[in-house]
């Protein structure tokens, strides 16, 4: 009988991935409980949430996500 | 607007609902004749026309020849359509098999409508009574403001200051999906709420009225009664005056709720009090046929992000608040701009770039509207781009399965998965594949079987 794991399919485009990967290997292997490509991984289903926020945090600080505040007086209104 | 259509098409499933012999009872008001002949698709449009003076029953056969092979399609959701309201009666007849007749009081009703022309259904009251009535740009601004006031009450804003004397019972009623309402916490907008204000007036309309229909029941009203009251006020002249003591009680308690959703404006005489009706309520049956009418747009969006919205409405501020970050107000302008910040706010709350982007098209400032793009075409990529850097990440619950026994056992296995649609990914050097959760439990019993 073939062994079942439940999990959610993630898939992504690589660098995403790679970045997904980096944070399992730092916290032990806490997310990924497969590693099936470089677009694709199965996570446990417990820590989707917890997974989409931590990565979602890094994305903003790799964007530098900070509040632009400049306003720029040219428009382009004849 | 497609809004429209689908909320439209809704009220007439409600109307499709109906038992069959209140529908056979709607069908005796000739107004409700035309306001579902307008509903219908094109191609029932034509055939309720076509068959409209032949008396006899006419066989699927010789309607079949009608239509084009690749026709097909639409014709069965035409024939659906009119045999789910009534329009058509379906006999057996064994030498010439099925064949469709007319509902014979929806047809003379029509026949009558197409031979003797449309005639109003009540008199408007001559103007020695009246005196002086609202002009129509009156009527039209108190219409706005009765509805606008009737919104930002909805979504519970601190800028409504005048009350509609609408029950709080009921505004609950109209809340219910559109606001979360759980105890000790102040409600907030879900996302259909959200979705809910950027439709345009006639969608938001017909929502309401179709909350108001459902809910009928509870307030002792007949929805039947009330489908047919609200289609036959559509049919009044906009403007025009007429006299309250031609209706019945409930007609007259439902008047005074369509009056703070600015679908009437009531008034009193010395002696008598009538109603007059209001664009928003002779709009009804005309949103249900395609064309849609372009209202008077008042945003302007630059190619550097920086958006004017002419508008004095509150409402305008608070829905343009749900993507966009406002700097500052004057009395006739509102100035803001669109962020990656207040972008993404609107995201969390489940509005699509799709949504955004179609409310800045649809209510472009006229001075913008003529061109193409309406809005910067740099704005419009940017909105989906940056929606879709969200959804970078692809999820999906699944189940994963390792080592099976031999190929067989594994390619059958991947077969049953691609049958159920449910294969998400296989490996076959490896003999392992993913598939959806939802086939996990016929799959766990396929792979039972096979072991036996």
């Amino acid at each position: 009988m073939p062994k079942a794991v439940k999990g959610v399919l993630l898939q992504c485009d690589p660098p995403q991935m790679a970045m997904i990967l980096k944070l399992n290997r730092e916290t032990n292997q806490e997310y990924v409980l497969e590693e099936i490509d470089e677009r694709t991984c199965l996570v446990r289903e417990n820590r989707v949430e917890e997974l989409k926020s931590r990565v979602k945090q890094i994305m903003d600080q790799a964007m530098g996500a900070t509040p632009e505040d400049d306003i720029d007086e040219d428009s382009d209104l004849e | 607007m497609p809004q429209v259509k689908i909320i439209a098409r809704n009220f007439m499933d409600m109307v499709a609902a109906l038992p069959a012999m209140k529908l056979d009872q709607l069908y005796q008001n000739a107004f409700i004749c035309e306001a579902i002949l307008r509903s219908l698709p094109p191609l029932a449009k034509k055939y309720v026309i076509q068959m409209l003076f032949i008396e006899e029953a006419v066989t699927v056969k010789s309607m079949e020849e009608w239509v084009l092979p690749d026709g097909m399609s639409k014709h069965k959701v035409a024939i659906d359509r009119l045999l789910q309201l009534r329009i058509f009666s379906e006999t057996f007849d064994r030498s010439s098999g099925t064949s469709y007749s007319l509902n014979p009081t929806f047809q003379s009703n029509l026949q009558k409508q197409i031979t003797c022309g449309g005639v109003l259904p009540r008199e408007p009251m001559p103007l020695t009574i009246t005196n002086r009535l609202p002009s129509l740009e009156d009527l039209e601004a108190y219409a706005l403001e009765q509805w606008e006031c009737f919104l930002l009450q909805l979504i519970n804003s601190a800028q409504a200051e005048k009350m509609t004397n609408i029950s709080s019972s009921m505004m609950r009623i109209f809340q219910r999906g559109l606001l979360t309402q759980r105890e000790k916490e102040p409600p907030r907008l879900t996302e259909s709420g959200f979705q809910f204000l950027l439709m345009d007036t006639n969608a938001q309309l017909w929502y309401i009225i179709r909350e108001y229909i459902s809910n009928s029941e509870e307030r002792d009203v007949d929805s039947a009664d009330l489908i047919s009251f609200l289609l036959e006020l559509s049919f009044h002249a906009t403007g025009e005056a007429y006299n309250m003591n031609t209706l019945t009680e409930v007609q007259r308690n439902t008047l005074k709720d369509l009056a703070d959703l600015g679908l009437v404006k009531l008034q009193q005489g010395r002696k008598d009090s009538w109603f007059i009706p209001t664009k928003l309520a002779t709009n009804l049956s005309v949103s249900l046929t395609d064309s849609s009418s372009r209202k008077e747009g008042f945003v302007v969006l630059e190619t550097n992000f920086r958006m004017y919205a002419y508008s004095t409405s509150k409402l305008h501020c608070e829905i343009l608040r749900l993507f966009s970050r406002i700097e500052y107000q004057l009395p006739n302008l509102i100035v803001g701009a669109i962020t990656k910040e207040s972008l993404y706010n609107a995201f969390e709350n489940g509005i699509t770039s799709e949504q955004i982007i179609s409310f800045l098209q649809q209510n472009a400032h006229a001075r913008v509207a003529d061109r193409i793009p309406s809005v910067p075409e740099n704005v419009t990529d940017q909105i989906r781009l940056w929606e879709s850097d969200l959804n970078r990440v692809e999820m999906t619950p699944a189940h994963f399965y390792d080592e099976f026994p031999s190929r067989d056992v594994f390619e059958a296995a991947c077969d049953f998965a691609r049958e159920y649609g449910g294969l998400l990914w296989e490996d076959s050097k490896k003999m392992r594949l993913v598939v959806k959760t939802d086939v996990h439990m016929h799959m766990r019993e396929h792979l039972r079987r096979q072991r036996q």
